[in-house]
């Protein structure tokens, strides 16, 4: 009998390594996927980055008066490649969003501009890498939700806890900051 | 040892199963748009003439059969209501698994005709030969000027090998037999299958009726399928279909890849 109980408390033990183990890998598994997906947004938001002064460069020979739209889009974009963290990262980003948007309608105004085939490859490669972001931000979204719906339902919870996990921040950038203003010609 | 085997196990059953149940959670299934792409071209909306379609679907099987990357072109009548064209275009490209897993060279050329609107999906693996800018070269420059001018395949065409061209500069596409030569021994092998089998029907029913009259109701047991083989009568198909030689590619036959894309490309209209 006192065999019996040992042996039983032996599987249990080994039960509860086991589940321990278990959890504790997809965990890692699971933030390291999440370590991808932001990758993936950095790098999106850096090429863009990097895009903006072609861009700029573009405009400003057709249209060199446009100062203040200018200024903002550098100022927002330095602010972007300074910022921090999630939160503030989504916050520079669309700033940065509004400043470009007010760009495009600044484009509007000189029909050269749009005509130039450098300046159409630009904002292709520009919204290319929008339509990155996006996707980038909905993947990263998504692992973080898994995340942290994983980590806090049992009974991986109790394992989050023990190794001090804490729910991952979503990236936001305002929907409607995204949104590039219409401008309507009459 | 007292113990015995049996209510271990049935534990050890038990603590396993348990842990099968906790590991399970619910993978995230993106439902897909679930259009199948039984060859490398999908015309939902009809557009293309039978011939023409037929082409680019060999030109599509040619390139994906020499090179590996898998180039899909999907025309429907609209997008859903509601649904960015640049969305719809990756749901597609990811749930028909266009190009290599791990190579990500798949790509996507959709149209969307109510609106008007063209996507160039890139894999993620093409977007360094099929850049962002390119891919709006090939929409305004070439598709969107040819679909005003309501030539849709000689557009699709010239677009098609413009891109394959940057991704495969060796790539010279095959000679396509031309639709004419090659409906005819279609048709005639459809009328000799056909007749073979209305003879093979007609032989079998006979031979059955036969056997039925012979063994009696009582005795019938093996339904039609365990039946002895038929002999087949002169005529009939013995064989699977041939393929359509002369070097040129069947289009039938796209199996995704499972390659990957993140949103590259570029979207236009006409």
């Amino acid at each position: 009998m006192r065999n019996r109980n040992l042996f039983l408390a032996l599987i249990v033990i080994l039960f509860l390594i086991g589940s321990y183990t278990y959890y504790h890998n997809s965990f890692i598994s699971s933030e390291e996927k999440i370590a991808a997906c932001w990758a993936e947004i950095e790098n999106n938001l850096q090429r863009r980055a990097d895009l903006i002064p072609n861009l700029v460069a573009t405009v400003q020979g057709y249209a060199g008066h446009e100062e203040k739209v200018y200024t903002e889009i550098a100022a927002a974009r330095s602010r972007l490649l300074n910022a921090e963290g999630v939160v503030a990262l989504g916050e520079a980003s669309s700033a940065l969003d509004n400043a470009l948007g007010r760009l495009l309608m600044v484009v509007e105004a000189y029909p050269e501009l749009k005509a130039d085939e450098r300046f159409a490859e630009l904002q292709d490669e520009l919204a290319g890498t929008e339509n990155r972001l996006s996707i980038a931000r909905l993947r990263y979204n998504e692992a973080v939700q898994a995340y942290n719906t994983r980590i806090r339902r049992l009974p991986g919870s109790i394992v989050a806890g023990m190794m001090g996990l804490e729910t991952k921040v979503y990236f936001q950038s305002a929907a409607a900051a995204r949104e590039v203003p219409k401008v309507e010609f009459k | 040892m007292s113990i015995k085997g049996k209510p271990h196990s049935r534990l050890a059953f038990f603590l396993v199963g348990l842990l099968v149940l906790a590991g399970v959670c619910p993978a995230g299934a993106a439902s897909g748009p679930g259009l199948h792409f039984e060859s490398h071209l999908l015309d939902q909306a009809g557009l293309l003439p039978p011939s023409a379609a037929e082409e680019l679907a060999a030109l599509l099987a040619q390139f994906d059969k020499e090179t590996g990357n898998q180039f899909l072109v999907a025309i429907l009548p609209a997008l859903p209501p509601g649904e960015r064209i640049e969305n719809y275009a990756l749901q597609i490209g990811e749930s028909a698994g266009a190009g290599e897993k791990g190579k990500d060279n798949g790509l996507l050329l959709l149209v969307c005709l109510e609106e008007r609107l063209i996507r160039i999906e890139v894999g993620t693996g093409l977007e360094g030969q099929i850049t962002d800018g390119r891919a709006g070269r090939v929409i305004r420059q070439i598709l969107a000027p040819a679909f005003q001018e309501r030539n849709y395949a000689g557009g699709l065409k010239e677009a098609l090998l413009t891109m394959m061209g940057w991704v495969e500069p060796s790539f010279t596409p095959a000679m396509t037999v031309t639709a004419s030569a090659e409906e005819e021994p279609d048709a005639v092998f459809l009328l000799a299958l056909f007749i073979g089998l209305l003879i093979l029907s007609s032989v079998y029913a006979r031979w059955e009726r036969r056997r039925w009259y012979k063994r009696g109701f009582s005795q019938r047991t093996g339904g039609p399928l365990l039946s002895p083989p038929v002999r087949r009568p002169l005529g009939s198909p013995s064989r699977p279909l041939p393929r359509r030689g002369g070097g040129s590619f069947r289009s039938g036959g796209f199996r995704g890849g499972g390659g990957g894309f993140r949103g590259g490309g570029a979207s236009g209209g006409w």
